[in-house]
């Protein structure tokens, strides 16, 4: 069963890994995909033009806060 | 001693399982059948043969079973990134139930109404043995030597070669490392002997699949690994089976002194057991496999991966063995 769950997974896990060994070590140098979830367009630390819009990060934050800020409210606390 | 006629034994012709061909003859007055599997152990078949034709058995079974064991076996665990109480990666218990399929096979296909092995009574690999054999044929029987006999050393053991007969080429024996050892295409394992002082660092020339980190090249080797559905498949560019691809990652992970652990575990029967390992191919796949799915992943299901993985490990180390055996018996 959970073989099953696992490998159901793995339709996706495509693509090539670059990898550095030295003395001992294991170093991932680079990894590419054909069915990557990696957007740089998103993830820029650069320019996104639009990809990404930095004001909803406030909504999300607030509403996810929403439940400690009651708790915090009544003298308790949340986590 | 009881009315078992024929044994099919897992035989790796070495002195124990040796000892328990004759023992099983002398004690149990039953035919044995040997099995000897290559699952990438490195050790030569043909002398395991000879043996057991010198001993007067008759069905001799020996099988290169190493692209099954690395495909349907060792890939599989991959997938889900297994490691056992955060360190193993289980090289021992993932060859366990294919042997245990082939056992109960051979059974069918000679008539024989019992299996054997040569797994102590203080492990795990009696369990595992075990638990996959019942799971694929409820009625067999299990004769578990080590659990019976008084034979409890290894002077015993020679002792017992020289008064029943037995080949044993006593030159090399005698030479043999002190550890309990066990390996396949994807690790070698150490137990025993020095290791038994959970404080000691290991003497350096025990290792044998890999060089110290200090000994390694001084220069970085690069290399890289194409997976498809979750698997390894290609290295540097060169498609190869899976046993090739395992066995190229052991050599070029050992020469970077890559994948040597030194872990105190606890086993299945209830004790705490110190245990040295080299599992170079393993340990670069691990790091790989989870690079892929780090891009590939949607995180919940990369997160859920995660939670079920220790519990899969533990159901390896143990129990699914049995669903993993049986799934192979069906051709799943």
């Amino acid at each position: 069963m959970l073989q099953t769950a696992i490998d159901h997974s793995q339709a996706v896990v495509n693509g090539k890994v670059r990898l550095k060994l030295y003395k001992g070590n294991v170093i991932v140098a680079g990894r590419q995909s054909d069915d990557s979830l990696f957007d740089k367009h998103i993830a820029t630390f650069e320019e996104d033009a639009g990809a990404y819009n930095q004001a909803d990060a406030e909504g999300f934050i607030k509403l996810n806060a929403l439940r400690m800020r009651i708790a915090a409210n009544r003298g308790r606390s949340p986590l | 001693m009881s009315d078992i006629n024929k044994v099919v034994l897992a035989y790796s012709g070495g002195l124990d399982t040796s000892v328990i061909v004759r023992w099983l003859q002398d004690n149990y007055r039953c035919e044995v059948v040997t099995f000897t599997a290559d699952i990438g152990q490195g050790e030569e078949l043909e002398p395991a043969r000879a043996k057991a034709q010198a001993m007067g058995v008759k069905e001799i079974f020996i099988d290169d079973l190493r692209e099954e064991f690395v495909r349907d076996f060792v890939f599989p665990m991959f997938r889900a990134n297994t490691i056992y109480e955060g360190e193993y990666l289980l090289g021992t218990s993932i060859a366990r139930p294919l042997i245990a399929k082939r056992l109960i096979e051979i059974a069918n296909q000679t008539g024989a109404d019992a299996i054997s092995h040569g797994a102590t009574g203080k492990g795990n690999d009696q369990v595992r043995f075990e638990l996959g054999a019942y799971a694929l044929k409820p009625g067999i029987r299990v004769i578990a030597p080590w659990r019976e006999w008084e034979l409890s050393s290894r002077e015993s053991l020679m002792a017992y070669c020289k008064t029943h007969d037995i080949p044993v080429d006593f030159a090399k024996a005698q030479k043999k490392s002190p550890y309990s050892m066990d390996a396949n295409l994807l690790h070698i394992s150490y137990e025993g002997d020095q290791l038994e002082n959970p404080w000691l660092e290991p003497e350096e020339d025990m290792w044998r699949w890999s060089v110290s980190p200090e000994a390694a090249p001084d220069s970085a080797t690069y290399i890289e690994l194409e997976f498809r559905g979750g698997d390894p498949i290609a290295v540097n560019g060169e498609a190869m089976s899976p046993a090739t691809l395992l066995e190229y990652l052991n050599k070029v992970g050992g020469a970077n002194g890559v994948g040597r652990d030194d872990i105190v575990e606890n086993r299945y029967v209830g004790m705490k057991s110190r245990g040295c390992y080299e599992t170079p191919g393993g340990t670069i796949l691990l790091k790989a496999h989870r690079a892929i799915e780090s891009l590939t992943l949607d995180r919940e299901v990369a997160h859920l991966k995660d939670e079920l993985m220790p519990r899969y490990a533990v159901d390896l180390q143990r129990l699914l063995v049995v669903a993993r055996a049986q799934d192979a018996a069906n051709g799943y």
